[in-house]
């Protein structure tokens, strides 16, 4: 199967998905041109966030209906401040009005790639020194608590996006002195360890739900 | 016009820029630190060396370039020498002899011990000047020479656009110097914007209009744009001051309350009409804080307005990037102090298979991206 996959956000995330997908799916291996794609191959189009993002996924459903050796169009988008409900039907609409491909899928990262980072329970510190992120833990602790509940965080004027990367960064250079995250180097996030971490806390505990559209879009 | 061009620097500065085919239109693409400015500033050090005498970076250059009627093979290394000054350690500068596709003719050759033009030795001249300097009233040498005075970049940071838009006088000698040489005098002279509208109104009234007409379409809310005199701003004195009126906006507005986009694009506009033929204009990042009206403009004004006119454009800015033709990309990698430079065209075929936008597929090359 070759799927093609459209993902909103930086280069960071397109890095993200190439090295999660192949662990969701061992036969897929990441190429990184359309004519590059015979068998069981996966392109990525990442939009670097430019508001253009529409129209990728309508350039993507033409490069899919032109190319039949391509079996599936997966689009992944952050929610944001939307329900994940609300943004899988504004996409979906979308592609249904560009003339959807008869294969595919919508990845609605509720409510953005941080958020499943953020179930990784390793990477909690049981007692952080750092009192900005005992502060965090205080007022939303991502250990016990389904991270896709985080609120937003009015006293660093955040809405919960950005307060997500902020608590993922924090937990990481606790944990990690010198790593750190950001959505153009998400370098703490390529190892297989960090993506089965996050698939057990959705597995074990049902948190994180949306991370459940992921596992079976490439399947 | 330079049609291809590398660079290797020596210790401290060991940067290598791999051999570029340059043409008319050249778009430098590449993510942050790839090395697009590196390669201007050695192209513009190499020219302030050969044109002014300025002070030069050790390195070696190989450059092809192209004049009216001869083509020009130039292999140059300058550097330290035993005693720690610095000087010319090889020069060879070749012609192409005309009707042949392969054979050049030696015009110049130079090592630190021997120099001659022509196969006849000369006696020792300045060490540290290039023999393209020194010998540039010869007649087969002058074209050549004169590409590197006609190198021109414009900075459109901060202070490149307060001295862009100051105020100034107009001397009788700028006058009498553009009546009896033209575009060449006004572009030795570079006086602000306003002096040069000043003397393009005076003296050059059909590009002048151009400038106006271009400037007002840009910015359609500008009803009427005249060089005035300061006495008539609260700026006072005897300057020429560039001035618009817009819809809506009571009395004149002086070019130096203009927003800076304006000021910007006034200033391209002004340079590329003015531009004498076989010069070398470098915009670097022009595109920083304006807004996508103040872009647009650019790529069809170079087609239309840029003949003769040779190009060096950095950007990172989708439009434009989308809206050049792939040919005249040369996308910049960086690995290490190694700069590799592949052409668009080497692009194209491959981007064609895909109808995501141009920019989008360069962003999601590993070639630009430096992720594969």
């Amino acid at each position: 199967m070759n799927i093609y996959l459209v993902v909103e956000g930086l280069v960071g995330e397109k890095q993200v998905y190439a090295h999660w997908v192949p662990l969701v799916n061992p036969s897929l291996r990441v190429v990184n041109f359309i004519d590059e794609i015979v068998n069981d191959h996966l392109i990525i189009y990442a939009g670097m966030g430019y508001p253009s993002y529409l129209e990728m996924i309508r350039n993507g459903i033409d490069d899919v209906k032109r190319n039949a050796h391509i079996d599936r169009l997966v689009i992944a988008v952050d929610s944001e401040d939307m329900s994940c409900e609300d943004k899988y039907q504004e996409i979906d609409a979308y592609v249904k009005l560009c003339g959807a491909p008869l294969n595919y899928r919508i990845i609605v990262q509720h409510f953005c790639l941080e958020t499943w980072a953020l179930g990784n329970q390793a990477l909690v510190t049981r007692r952080p020194s750092d009192p900005a992120l005992q502060e965090y833990r205080k007022e939303f602790d991502v250990l016990g608590r389904d991270p896709q509940l985080l609120p937003s965080y009015p006293k660093e004027n955040l809405n919960r996006s950005q307060f997500a990367a902020r608590y993922l960064k924090k937990l990481l250079n606790e944990k990690h002195r010198n790593i750190t995250y950001s959505k153009s180097n998400p370098r703490a996030l390529l190892h297989d360890k960090f993506y089965y971490s996050v698939k057990t806390r959705f597995e074990k505990t049902g948190h994180i739900d949306s991370f459940d559209n992921f596992l079976t879009a490439f399947i | 016009m330079i049609s291809s061009y590398y660079f290797k620097g020596f210790p401290p500065e060991q940067w290598e820029l791999e051999e570029t085919l340059l043409s008319n239109i050249n778009l430098f693409v590449g993510a942050s630190g790839s090395g697009k400015t590196r390669f201007l500033n050695t192209l513009c050090n190499l020219s302030e060396f050969v044109s002014k005498g300025e002070p030069f970076r050790p390195g070696y250059w190989r450059i092809t370039a192209i004049t009216n009627e001869h083509e020009y093979r130039w292999e140059f290394q300058c550097g330290a020498n035993a005693q720690g000054s610095n000087e010319i350690i090889r020069e060879v500068l070749e012609q192409r002899r005309s009707g042949s596709q392969e054979d050049f003719e030696i015009l110049i050759k130079r090592t630190s011990e021997a120099f001659s033009f022509h196969g006849n030795a000369l006696p020792k001249l300045q060490a540290d000047k290039p023999g393209v300097t020194l010998l540039k009233e010869e007649e087969v040498i002058k074209p050549f020479y004169e590409i590197f005075t006609r190198v021109h970049r414009r900075k459109f940071q901060e202070e490149g656009l307060i001295a862009a838009v100051s105020l100034s006088q107009v001397t009788q000698e700028q006058v009498s110097s553009i009546k009896s040489h033209g575009m060449s005098a006004m572009w030795k002279q570079d006086p602000p914007l306003s002096v040069k509208m000043f003397l393009l109104k005076e003296h050059f009234s059909d590009l002048y209009q151009i400038s106006i007409n271009a400037f007002k379409q840009v910015f359609t809310s500008i009803i009427d744009c005249d060089v005035k005199w300061s006495k008539e701003f609260p700026a006072g004195g005897q300057f020429p001051l560039l001035a618009i009126k817009e819809k809506g906006v009571d009395g004149w507005v002086p070019l130096p309350d203009l927003s800076s986009g304006m000021q910007k694009v006034l200033l391209i506009i002004s340079d590329i009409i003015s531009l004498p033929k076989g010069s070398i204009y470098i915009i670097d990042e022009y595109e920083n804080s304006l807004g996508v009206n103040a872009i647009d403009f650019l790529p069809q004004f170079l087609l239309d307005h840029g003949d003769g006119i040779q190009f060096l454009v950095t950007t990172h800015h989708p439009y434009l990037i989308n809206s050049m033709p792939m040919k005249s990309w040369k996308v910049f990698h960086r690995t290490g102090s190694r700069v590799m430079i592949k052409d668009g065209a080497e692009f194209e075929q491959r981007y064609g298979k895909s109808k995501q936008q141009a920019f989008i597929q360069l962003m999601n090359d590993p070639f630009y991206s430096g992720i594969a």
